[in-house]
């Protein structure tokens, strides 16, 4: 049986993009607009955001998305 | 984001949480009264109408407080439905088949959507509880 939170779940460096600007969790969500557990999910590899989410948290950082976002070698396999 | 629409969610969900207790209230009032007045009963009127018109605005207050939730948001809710929904329909299909043996007799089908409450609550707590 799937086990569909692992399904697809990525790697990011949110976090440590987040620490290298200084920002709070909530301070980044009213950044690009979600909530602050959208974020925290993000973070610890919960949630995967929607395409327009990352592009917005990529902008946001001055980093592509692809080098935000990467697939986890564990759960990819 | 604005401060202002990030109020919006807290505020449209503290109607849904009123308007669903005074549903609820309401709901068992009504209950609580067919045992005295009969059907009909100028009472009985007013505590159907207010019962119809909270159900009412609860329905279009959640609805609005859908539309103002992120992404993550919106999949949890989405999972506590997809919990709900299979769950609804085992409950409303026991109690069917439940009151054709003769096993709930002298209960009114009126009071089964308040049954079917109970599967979005359990479905909405575990989706509260991933959230959080």
């Amino acid at each position: 049986m799937h086990d569909f939170d692992e399904v697809g779940i990525m790697k990011n460096r949110l976090k440590v993009l987040r620490a290298e600007n200084n920002w709070t969790q909530e301070e980044l969500a009213q950044r690009v607009g979600v909530s602050r557990q959208a974020i925290n999910a993000i973070e610890t590899g919960k949630y995967d955001p929607s395409l327009p989410l990352a592009i917005k948290l990529g902008k946001l950082f001055g980093k592509p998305v692809e080098e935000m976002f990467l697939p986890d070698e564990e759960t990819a396999a | 984001m604005s401060k202002g629409s990030q109020r919006e969610p807290k505020r449209y969900s503290t109607y849904v949480l009123v308007l669903s207790l005074l549903t609820a209230g309401f709901a068992v009032v009504h209950i609580l009264l067919r045992g005295y007045y009969p059907p009909g009963h100028p009472i009985r009127l007013g505590i159907t109408g207010l019962l119809v018109v909270t159900f009412a605005s609860f329905i279009y207050f959640f609805a609005r407080s859908i539309s103002t939730l992120d992404e993550y948001a919106r999949q949890i809710h989405l999972f506590a439905l997809a919990i709900a929904f299979p769950l609804s329909l085992a409950l409303a299909w026991a109690i069917g088949y439940f009151s054709a043996e003769g096993m709930l007799e002298g209960r009114d089908p009126r009071d089964l959507p308040l049954v079917l409450l109970i599967p979005y609550g359990i479905g909405y707590a575990l989706s509260w509880f991933k959230y959080r």
